[in-house]
């Protein structure tokens, strides 16, 4: 191995990644809001943890728990990504593939690169990690223990990432996927046992995690009885370095999975585009399923077709789809779990809290997963000299149809669980697309029109999201009114139709001015 | 020794149609040896696979003495590849761009600094390559992956459509440098292109590819009078058989 071909490899990949962000104020801009934004939510945790631990707490096995579920969970994700393969950049697979750098050269560069994107992105970690020492005046030593015993978690889970990873490539097969498979399931068991009161509980079992989780917290208090943690924890270190050691000299390059590569901090469209399709390239092959019956009397309704179909080719529709899910699922989850401490909310209060959140992002991915993909072929009706009003509408009415379909099927199916009324949820929903969708198609709109139409996704996404609820005021106001002041049957349908009135009056505003500013965009 | 030897190449892309169907040809060293067909003849796919990137289906390929397959690592210590469309490394400048690959190849510090050297002038970038190659056009950034490529002096250069996108003057220039480097180095070079003046002044000899099978193959010349026909362009359509 040479150490200065390494370097420089790192060097490469660290600069080509991180290269835009040289270049870009916004960029540097971003990141700066992101840590200030992870920070504070970081300060708000640690109030109360630093408190208790001031105070003397008793529960110190909770809190291991606690940890060491968050901690085996990001092994959890990390060896999942093993089941794509190991996947390369474009530049890497014709440059560096063809070139004298060995698998294993390559590999090392990849993982202290991975590393210090690692670190980067979570920086207000590190920052947190320092208040906390500063902030209890923790000993050099227990300082120094939590922070080897992090990096030796990490280098753990980047081993066996990258191990794996490879072994996929190179095997590939079934049963490949049942080991990852079988290693996710043991991860993710003990979390289970949360739900389904399994006598199984990470505190009782040797995982990396357990090991970590127990180091970090009892340093806080001492440093004495660690040593067999940190033994456990340095096993499985030196476990995945005989892994890593034992595969890496395989020459893995010609069974590498080949993607785009994209810096998170490109202004370029060309590259959000392709960020884009790599989202939604998961889900399009299951949209050449449905076809639509295309032929229809009026342009409207064909427009509006055409749209619909293209939502469920690109897979935006199951993105949708799939994020409800998840969403769903935690609200039933943390439903379940409050259940068992002393206060509940009313499930009408929760329902209506997660579609007020949820339907809010549905209107930004329709309208930006429209950008990437129809922005190209734009020029067609912009040439024809159709009526641009005609497709503007069509371009709304399907847009507000899917954001609100998806979301009244999940009200529905979560109003029968919990046998609650549906209609207040559900006008939230039919009110947040009614105004998102055309807020968000024409701050998009108003953003392409600009000169510089290089501006990144994040703040355009930013920008519809705060004008969206600003206007969604009266709406959330008047949803608030109906939750406490429990009207009657009559109260609540002129409720609705008040807010429906007001959503349509946003919308009519807003297509007529989208129509104006379309036609400034320059192809 | 020859330096390449394919010998019943057959690639399938994921359980399709071969996309190369046995193919047999051979490349003496020190030559310059065309692949020429129509669009998806496969062309791109044996380049790759020569370039150690993708593994063959069945047959066998050799490269300079040793298989694709089991010794590779020797392969590439040897090669040097451009691909059709080379990826995007838009926020390096040119200069760093070519100095990672002058340190990867290079034995030491000084011949590191003649490649770059000699990788400035084949690019003809000037005070260009001080920025980053997000701002360069389309040739410009064909020439810098040109130059990278033939400043390592390979024993095996393999280059898909070196020129495309170039203009009728750097696309000229870029044949000379070919040229040079192969006289005064002794390099072999495995070139694909559809630029049929290029193929003629360039290739000792030509393979014509269609559907991944070889149709016909030999020295220009020679072909120009099998085919009597006056360009390589004729040589192709009638070999193709599509007039
Ligand atoms: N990654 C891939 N997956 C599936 N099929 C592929 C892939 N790459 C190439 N093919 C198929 O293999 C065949 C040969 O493609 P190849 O790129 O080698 O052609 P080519 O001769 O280089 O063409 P061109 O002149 O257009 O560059 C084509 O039919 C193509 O569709
Ligand atoms: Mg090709």
């Amino acid at each position: 191995m040479r150490i200065h071909v390494v370097l420089d490899l790192y060097i490469f990949k660290v600069k080509t990644f991180f290269g835009a962000l040289r270049a870009s104020k916004a960029s540097i801009a971003l990141l700066l809001l992101y840590t200030l934004s992870f920070l504070l939510g970081l300060f708000s945790f640690s109030t109360p943890i630093s408190d208790a631990i001031r105070k003397g707490v008793t529960d110190i096995d909770s809190y291991t728990e606690l940890l060491s579920s968050v901690a085996s969970l990001l092994m959890v994700f990390a060896v999942s990504l093993a089941l794509r393969g190991y996947t390369v950049f474009e530049y890497e697979q014709n440059l560096i593939f063809t070139s004298p750098i060995k698998p294993r050269e390559f590999l090392i560069a990849d993982i202290f690169s991975n590393l210090t994107s690692l670190l980067i992105f979570a920086n207000p970690i590190v920052i947190f990690y320092v208040m906390i020492v500063h902030s209890l005046k923790l000993s050099t030593l227990s300082a120094l223990l939590m922070l080897s015993s992090s990096i030796l978690f990490i280098f753990t889970l980047l081993l066996l990432k990258t191990s794996l990873s490879m072994i996929k490539s190179l095997y590939g097969g079934n049963q490949v996927n049942t080991l990852i498979l079988a290693i996710i399931v043991i991860l993710v068991l003990p979390a289970a046992g949360f739900i389904a009161d399994l006598p199984l509980e990470y505190n009782s079992l040797p995982y990396p995690s357990t090991f970590l989780a127990r180091i970090l917290v009892k340093s806080v208090y001492s440093v004495d009885r660690l040593t067999l943690d940190f033994a456990g924890l340095s096993f499985y270190f030196l476990l995945s370095v005989l892994l890593f050691l034992s595969i890496s000299t395989k020459n893995f390059f010609p069974t590498t999975t080949c993607i785009p590569f994209v810096s998170p901090f490109d202004t370029s469209m060309r590259m959000q585009t392709l960020q884009m399709e790599r989202n939604i390239k998961m889900f399009s092959r299951i949209g050449m399923l449905p076809t639509l019956n295309l032929g229809s009397k009026s342009l409207l309704t064909f427009l509006m077709k055409k749209e619909v179909i293209r939502v469920i080719r690109e897979g935006s529709l199951f993105t949708i789809i799939f994020f409800y899910l998840i969403a769903s699922f935690i609200v039933v989850a943390t439903s379940i779990s409050s259940s068992q401490t002393t206060q509940s909310l009313p499930y009408t209060y929760l329902v209506t809290f997660f579609v007020g959140v949820y339907s809010l992002t549905i209107p930004l991915m329709l309208v930006s997963n429209w950008r990437f993909s129809d922005i190209g072929s734009l020029w067609i009706p912009l040439t024809s000299g159709m009526d641009l009003r005609i497709m503007v509408n069509a371009l709304l009415y399907s847009f507000i149809s899917i954001s609100s379909v998806v979301p009244a099927a999940v009200i529905s199916i979560l109003s029968l669980i919990y046998s609650i009324n549906p209609i207040i949820p559900l006008t939230l929903a039919v009110s947040t697309s009614m105004i998102g969708c055309p807020v968000n198609l024409y701050i998009m709109v108003g953003f392409l029109g600009m000169k510089s139409s290089g501006t990144p996704s994040i703040l355009i996404g930013l920008a519809s999201m705060l004008l969206s609820v600003l206007l969604l005021t009266p709406t959330y106001i008047l949803i608030f009114l109906g939750l406490h002041l429990s009207f009657g049957d009559v109260t609540s349908w002129l409720l609705t139709v008040t807010i429906l009135a007001y959503s349509t009056l946003i919308m009519k505003l807003f297509s007529r001015e989208i129509k104006r500013s379309i036609s400034r965009i320059e192809l | 020794m020859k330096a390449v030897e394919v010998v019943n190449l057959v690639k399938v892309y994921g359980g399709g149609i071969p996309a190369i169907d046995n193919l047999t040809f051979a490349v003496e060293p020190g030559e310059i040896y065309g692949l020429i067909g129509p669009n998806g003849a496969g062309k791109t796919t044996t380049l790759r696979i020569v370039a150690t990137l993708i593994k063959p289906t069945s047959g066998s390929v050799r490269v300079l003495g040793f298989d694709v397959v089991d010794q590779a690592e020797y392969i590439r210590r040897m090669i040097s590849y451009l691909p059709e469309e080379a990826g995007v490394y838009g926020n390096l400048t040119g200069y760093e761009y070519l100095r990672f690959i002058a340190d990867i190849y290079a034995k030491s510090g000084d011949e590191s600094e003649s490649m770059i050297e000699e990788a400035l002038e084949i690019s003809g970038l000037g005070s260009r390559i001080k920025d980053r190659v997000k701002s360069y056009s389309r040739g410009m950034r064909r020439r810098l992956q040109v130059a990278r490529t033939l400043m390592v002096k390979p024993k095996l250069a393999i280059l898909d459509e070196p020129t495309s996108g170039l203009d009728v003057y750097h696309a000229h220039y870029i044949r000379r440098c070919i040229r040079r480097y192969v006289d005064e180095y002794g390099l072999t070079v495995l070139i694909s292109s559809h630029n049929m003046l290029e193929i003629e002044y360039l290739c000792d000899r030509i393979l014509l590819i269609h559907r991944g099978r070889s149709i016909d193959d030999g020295p220009p010349r020679i072909l120009k009078e099998k085919y009597s026909s006056n360009n390589m362009e004729e040589v192709f359509l009638k070999a193709v058989g599509l007039t």
